[in-house]
């Protein structure tokens, strides 16, 4: 479905350069550059029947303004660079354009995405995103993010992709999913056209086995997987206070060898030769293991119902059923399934401000408190607002 | 294809005088007015996001909010009876400086700039604008004048409906506005430079070629620290910053970079040819900085 980032920039403005440009001294030589012309051998990975082999790091470009990161990060080895076509309205697109004019064509591989559409916009689409870049193809592109069946396997939009390949625009196929990955690597598995999946695929997914096993599936098939999302948001919490251990959270998907490269997002140069030394040494250490491990707070959404907190909440609350409200908006994004709930319970949109501190004690270490909170705000919210 | 400024200019004045009915409640619903002539309704699916699955309505662009500090996101939907259909997103972030920051990143200094909001632009089918602490972003299907028309009454009843201080953010203006290229001042909540020690940067670019900044910090003593840590991270660099003093650093990177204390500002400027013009540009900026805290 066509929504407002799909709308078309004139390529005048598409290809204007970004906020930032290269500083005329950026070249200047330093004390510190992130592993260049390294003489360690990079650990690599073939993407399916693409014919392609990458490093099993490579840099999503998403958040990036920065063309000195982008440098940095093919001077370390990264080949490959993930875009979007509506990645800051087109200036995302259009710095790395900036950039790599001045890189020979072979040496990296670029993707971008384009929402599904009708295919004739489709195509329009890719062709702006090709302006911005300043190259006559991409290497991988993706349908971005769809997630039902009747997007993945679009007749019109598989006919568009077919031809964006025979008019050389684009090298490979493939579509990017952070929902309900499992189905829709399978779906891209039997499409036919389909050559690469880019999907979400972190050790916090509630539902990790079914995307690794999907994830063979499609290998055994000839496709290529892509990894992203692979730190799962670098953050155990909201308010983003507790840091996850970025380098084992990549570390830990990439034991699985089905897995060809990761995306990781890349805003600093520290960021960049962490990631990067990930290319020389994917041994996931004991210590880091233990960090992954140790959840103490956040342990994911699914809860047993052991009853436990119920019995030591201060106002015995049915704590299990708002925690399965919790899991319905943040696991299945389904806030008016918790909604619904949440009003059977009866419980308001404040249960806990009777009680100056919280007694409710968690087996699996959850916020009950604050996930409390957070929930019962749906109670108010009118439907018409929630999916 | 831009649109013609008169044309833009004729329909933003129509649309000015076609003030929102009276806003409904404090809810969710009152981001979204009732407009005359317009059918309001959520669009198919989710219409509310929170920084746990923005992803669904955006797909990996949200990270980029996040980065700004993304709260929330709620969309609506209006049609007209001529079947003009308009589409309303708006984004609320944590601080109108960080709602500029997402604002200035995906803007382009070639749209046609409009009045709205804090600033705004229309294009075919878009426009978008910055409203206090939120970024708004609108679209239609119809294109041509009809589309246009019904994204600027709309966006004229959302602006509205938003009260909002729509002045930019202080440290905007700080910078002196000879040779500085217009809408392409920018905010960095964070990784300024590409490293994690500079967040929370201003930046504006000028003609000759120069990048100068303004990072506003708790106390001294904060800007202190982060000086010392930019310059050991970019170049081994053990520096103890004093107030008085030019900090030269040589970043690999960006190339040479000067800085310069400024009670609880951090100042800088890259792309320069020389320490004179670094300073003289410098100075200029710390009297604009001055002028404005002796107005407060």
């Amino acid at each position: 479905m066509l929504n407002r980032r799909g709308f078309l920039k004139s390529s005048a403005l598409g290809a204007s350069a970004a906020v930032f440009s290269a500083s005329p001294l950026a070249s200047i030589a330093g004390r510190w550059t992130p592993r260049q012309k390294t003489e360690k051998r990079l650990i690599t990975r073939r993407l399916g029947n693409t014919g392609i082999e990458l490093p099993v790091v490579s840099m999503g470009v998403m958040r990036s303004d920065n063309p000195e990161l982008v440098r940095a990060a093919l001077a370390a080895g990264m080949r490959h660079l993930d875009t979007a076509h509506s990645y800051m309205e087109g200036n995302n697109e259009s710095m790395l354009g900036g950039i790599l004019k001045d890189y020979p064509r072979s040496s990296f591989v670029i993707s971008t995405k384009v929402p599904p559409m009708d295919a004739a916009s489709f195509l329009d689409t890719l062709d702006v995103s090709l302006r911005r870049l300043r190259m006559d193809y991409v290497d991988i592109l993706y349908v971005h993010g769809p997630s039902a069946k009747s997007d993945v396997l679009d007749p019109a939009l598989l006919a568009a992709l077919r031809s964006a390949k025979e008019s050389g625009k684009a090298k490979h196929a493939g579509v990017s999913t952070h929902k309900n990955e499992p189905d829709v690597i399978r779906w891209a598995a039997s499409s036919g056209v389909y050559e690469v999946v880019l999907t979400s695929v972190n050790f916090r997914q509630d539902h990790h086995a079914d995307v690794r096993a999907a994830m063979a599936e499609a290998v055994r098939a000839g496709l290529g997987i892509v990894g992203m999302k692979t730190m799962a948001g670098g953050f155990y919490d909201r308010a983003r206070t507790k840091p996850i251990n970025c380098k084992a959270a990549l570390k830990w998907v990439l034991q699985d060898p089905n897995l060809t490269t990761t995306i990781p997002g890349i805003t600093s140069f520290e960021m960049l030769a962490q990631n990067a030394s990930v290319n020389e040494d994917i041994t996931l250490t004991d210590e880091e293991k233990a960090s992954l491990a140790d959840v103490p707070s956040e342990g994911g959404l699914y809860c047993q119902g052991c009853g436990e907190c119920t019995r030591t909440c201060g106002r015995h609350l049915p704590i299990p059923d708002v925690m399965r409200a919790y899991m319905y908006t943040y696991g299945y994004g389904a806030p008016r399934g918790a909604r619904s709930l949440l009003r059977d319970l009866g419980l308001g949109t404040d249960p806990c401000s009777e009680c100056p501190s919280c007694t409710a004690q968690c087996a699996k270490g959850f916020a009950v408190r604050e996930r409390i909170c957070d929930v019962s705000r749906l109670v108010d919210i009118p439907e018409e607002f929630l999916a | 294809m831009k649109a013609p400024a008169l044309i833009v200019v004729l329909i933003l004045a129509a649309a000015c005088c076609l003030l929102p009915a009276p806003a409904r409640g404090q809810d969710t619903a009152s981001l979204f007015p009732d407009v005359q002539g317009w059918k309001f309704a959520p669009p198919p699916g989710s219409s509310y996001f929170t920084p746990d699955n923005l992803w669904d309505a955006i797909d990996g662009a949200a990270d980029v909010f996040l980065a700004n500090g993304f709260i929330e996101l709620r969309i609506g939907e209006y049609t007209d009876s001529t079947g003009t259909d308009v589409r309303v997103e708006i984004y609320r972030h944590s601080s109108r400086a960080n709602a500029f920051g997402i604002y200035s990143m995906e803007r382009n200094p070639g749209y046609h700039f409009i009045e709205i909001g804090t600033q705004g632009y229309a294009e075919e089918k878009v426009l978008n604008f910055l409203c206090g602490l939120y970024y708004v972003k609108i679209s239609s299907h119809t294109p041509g004048p009809r589309g246009l028309a019904g994204m600027l009454v709309i966006a004229k009843a959302v602006e509205s409906a938003l009260r909002q201080d729509m002045s930019w953010p202080k440290p905007i203006l700080y910078f002196p506005a000879d040779g500085k290229k217009q809408n392409e001042e920018a905010y960095l909540a964070e990784n300024f430079l590409g490293y994690r020690a500079l967040a929370g940067a201003y930046v504006a670019r000028y003609d000759s070629g120069y990048r100068m900044f303004v990072i506003p910090s708790a106390s001294p003593e904060s800007v202190r620290t982060m000086a010392a840590a930019y310059a050991q991270a970019a170049s081994g660099q053990r520096v103890t910053p004093q107030s008085s003093s030019l900090i030269e650093v040589n970043d690999p990177h960006n190339g040479l970079v000067y800085l310069r204390l400024l009670n609880a500002h951090l100042i800088g400027i890259l792309g320069c040819p020389s320490r004179d013009c670094a300073l003289a540009e410098l100075s200029l900026l710390e009297e604009r900085i001055a002028l404005f805290s002796n107005r407060e």
